[in-house]
């Protein structure tokens, strides 16, 4: 009986920390646009106000990143892209930027459509002058502050509901088992 | 048949009305119905046995 109870105890445990875990994506996806946001506008400032190029602003975003545990995945994404950039191997703009995200950021919290964003930011910045980079910048973080306030709206009631969720869940699943 | 099996399709009857009630609320319709027919089929697999043995008692008392 004793041995029952503790079982039951810890379903409903293990299933309310998968719903606190799905919570904590969203509040994870947040940050997460946040943070693309302010490095984009910190992109946006390098390439616009101290001229450098794409690839070297890359490798500076980077490199500012580099020391920051909760951004590694970002610089490796940036030093990636750099990497590539500088190395000038002939694949095309386009490719190497899906490619780095591919590699680096589908493992993160940010949604399909984010990445889609991204990656669709990627393809329309070869061949683009300083100018075009700079207006093509401005509207993906038009964009990218659109997504983050819908999600901003909508967070609590899925944290809430993710929490609700995995209790339910697992009291379904103790009484289903017993 | 015990009395703990009143006991647990009555505690699944509430989960499920509650869940229902909560994926209702935040606008997933569907999850709410596939939720309330999961628990009327986990119910009804509990039930099934007891009814097949009532018709089965019955088929031998009236010898039919």
């Amino acid at each position: 009986m004793y041995f029952r109870v503790i079982g039951a105890f810890f379903v409903i445990l293990a299933s309310t920390g998968i719903g606190l875990y799905f919570g904590s994506n969203v509040k994870d996806r947040l940050e997460k646009l946040q943070m693309l946001k302010q490095q984009f506008i910190a992109i946006k400032s390098d390439i616009g106000y101290s001229k450098t190029t794409f690839p070297e602003a890359m490798q500076h975003m980077a490199e500012k990143l580099s020391g920051n545990r909760d951004c590694y995945e970002f610089a490796n994404f940036y030093e990636e892209l750099s990497k590539q950039l500088i190395e000038r191997s002939g694949i095309s703009l386009r490719e190497i930027w899906e490619n780095a995200v591919e590699k680096h950021l589908k493992k993160t919290t940010l949604t399909a459509s984010d990445l889609q964003l991204l990656s669709s930011l990627g393809g329309q910045f070869g061949g683009l002058d300083r100018d075009m980079q700079l207006k093509t910048i401005d509207l993906y973080l038009a964009r990218l502050e659109e997504d983050r306030i819908l999600e901003v709206q909508k967070a609590g009631e899925k944290m809430r509901l993710y929490r609700t969720l995995g209790l339910l869940a697992g009291a379904f699943l103790v009484v289903v088992m017993l | 048949m015990s009395i703990t099996i009143i006991f647990k399709i009555a505690a699944v009857g509430i989960l499920v009305s509650v869940l229902s009630q909560v994926l209702r609320h935040s606008g997933r319709e569907e999850q709410a119905f596939l939720t309330s027919l999961a628990g009327l089929l986990i119910v009804l697999f509990w039930i099934i046995p007891y009814i097949s043995e009532l018709f089965q008692t019955m088929q031998e008392l009236f010898s039919l």
